[in-house]
């Protein structure tokens, strides 16, 4: 273990608590924002996920109908919390791993407060009816090229400090981001475009945008992270730099191919379908070695997980990445897709992605880094754990039999002989412990928030002794 | 007018697997750059980034839970 890189670092001038200084109010303002529709976008899940067993639920409103509640609610989790919390996390991460101050402030911030209107645009435009139609693409174009626009200049801001770094050798989490930053916008350029009003061509480019969203730009952000806060809370480097180069090169490599899995049995031509399926279980060998790696690191320092929120919710991440991908890879396969698409276990499959992977990893990322920006202490440790056991009891109880359930009913449809009503009858105590997992989830949600709120607005006493930095560094 | 111009399948999913091609082949730019800017010169130099004099490594942080055992109290 040698140390004669940190000469390069001039940490008189660029220290931690200087960048942290800097960062404090875009990053507190994305994460913030982010959290704000985090709220909002688990309502719309709730209201969502109980009228799957009860559909006259609040029936009588054509704005509440599922039809509208269910996209506002996937494009708020994304485009709302997930994306501009994960852009926060991102900056913040690129500022520490690069050692630059992050440039263009009162821009970030400008963008942030339109990336807010356009959500709150899009959301009335929605939940009147206008929408696109397309899955993770229902708001109108000219809304979502806004939210594109608003990740483009913080993407501006991001490839900035690559150029200004203050460190010569990229860390992993670098690799991830920049490369998330250059395919977002890509990817939301090209799903605007006005070529793809063919029914079966719109559903390749949906796909193509959908799977390659969560897979160039949340799962970059997300083991980012991984890579970052693992090291840094237990206090021991990764375990093989080596393999976790290769673990972001094998996702460049076959991630962007594997959208098109999603549309087995279409009208698509069949080798195009094919590539995807090859691509999808190329996957195995990226997160393979992500998974070695973060084992390895995490191994024989159970204590540093135990006593951290931040790597509670970081480990509980990075054991679902390699579990969502693995099972991603076997859902690819056309004998396993014959059985569960169009069932709700697709829909499970999703939310361990998009929940159990990168929202957990988010919440892990903002124990860390909310009051190294605020220089102060979380409000409760007693919360903090409540919060950790409802998200992860929550999502499994919303999980798994939400899978088994999904089983159930694609072999109960495969079947010619049951009755279409008998196999919508199966599912509903499954939908109905969804709802119930629904509630453990926003309850973590809105403790979540409080914490958050207490810890940005700063009321309560602050604690005698801080734990979280050493005394020597104590002053801001 | 452009805005109502669809195309047909063949040329549907030649556009997509070109971009698929475009971000592919990104990933192998920024491979080539990293490669002949000495990234990959002494790869394991790049583990120690997250730590410096401040945090150095053998340290963990943000132990926050320690102090609810020692003295028993949120």
């Amino acid at each position: 273990m040698s140390s004669g890189h940190l000469s390069e670092i001039d940490s008189s001038v660029q220290s931690i608590r200087f960048l942290d200084g800097k960062a404090r109010y875009p990053v507190l303002f994305l994460i913030a924002s982010g959290v704000l529709w985090l709220l909002f976008g688990s309502l719309l899940a709730l209201l969502a996920s109980v009228k799957m067993h009860a559909p006259e639920f609040l029936g009588q409103w054509s704005f509440l109908t599922f039809g509208r509640v269910r996209p506002l609610h996937l494009n708020t989790m994304v485009y709302g919390w997930a994306s501009m919390t994960g852009a926060g996390v991102a900056l913040w991460l690129l500022s520490r791993t690069l050692r630059v101050a992050i440039p263009m402030r009162p821009y970030i911030i400008g963008v942030t407060v339109i990336w807010n209107i356009a959500l709150f645009v899009g959301s009335i435009q929605i939940l009147s009816g206008f929408t696109r139609g397309i899955e993770w693409l229902e708001f109108p174009v000219s809304t979502m090229i806004v939210i594109v626009w608003c990740i483009l200049v913080i993407g501006i801001a991001a490839m900035l400090m690559l150029f200004y770094r203050n460190v010569k050798t990229l860390y992993v989490s670098v690799w991830y981001i920049i490369a998330a930053f250059l395919w977002l916008p890509l990817l939301g350029g090209v799903s605007s475009l006005p070529i793809f009003n063919s029914p079966t061509v719109q559903a390749g480019m949906n796909w193509w945008f959908a799977h390659n969203a969560l897979g160039l730009w949340f799962t970059p952000i997300g083991l980012a992270a991984a890579y970052y806060f693992i090291p840094k809370v237990v206090g021991r480097p990764i375990y093989s730099y080596g393999l976790s180069l290769l673990g972001f090169w094998g996702l460049a490599l076959f991630y962007n191919w594997n959208g098109f899995h999603h549309l087995i049995g279409s009208p698509l031509p069949t080798w195009f379908v094919t590539i995807s399926i090859a691509a999808s279980v190329m996957m195995i060998i990226p997160v393979v070695v992500v998974a070695v790696n973060h084992h390895m690191t995490v191994v024989g320092s159970f204590s540093a997980v135990k006593h951290s929120p931040t790597l509670r919710f970081v480990v509980f991440g990075a054991m679902s990445y390699t579990f969502v991908s693995l099972q991603g890879s076997l859902q690819a396969l056309r004998s396993t897709n014959e059985v569960i698409h169009f069932t709700h276990f697709v829909v499970a499959h999703a939310h361990i992605g998009m929940y159990a992977f990168v929202t957990m990893m988010l919440f892990g990322s903002c124990y860390y880094i909310l009051p190294r920006l605020t220089n102060w202490e979380w409000q409760s440790h007693k919360l903090i754990k409540a919060h950790f056991w409802l998200s992860a009891i929550g999502i499994i109880l919303y999980t798994v039999p939400l899978q088994i359930g999904g089983v159930l009913q694609g072999l109960a449809m495969n079947n010619p002989d049951i009755p279409f009503m008998d196999t919508m009858n199966l599912t509903i105590p499954y939908l109905i412990a969804r709802s119930v997992a629904g509630v453990l989830l926003t309850a973590g949600h809105l403790i979540f928030a409080y914490l958050v709120v207490r810890i940005v607005s700063k009321v309560g006493l602050r604690p005698e002794a801080p734990t979280i930095w050493k005394k020597t560094l104590k002053e801001t | 007018m452009i805005l109502e111009t669809s195309i047909n399948i063949t040329f549907g999913i030649w556009v997509l697997l070109l971009f698929s091609l475009l971000i592919l082949l990104s990933g192998i730019a920024l491979f080539i750059w990293a490669y002949f800017s000495g990234q990959f010169d002494d790869i394991n130099k790049g583990a120690q980034l997250p730590f410096d004099e401040e945090e150095p490594p053998g340290e963990p942080t943000d132990q926050i839970f320690k102090k609810d055992e020692s003295n028993n109290e949120a």
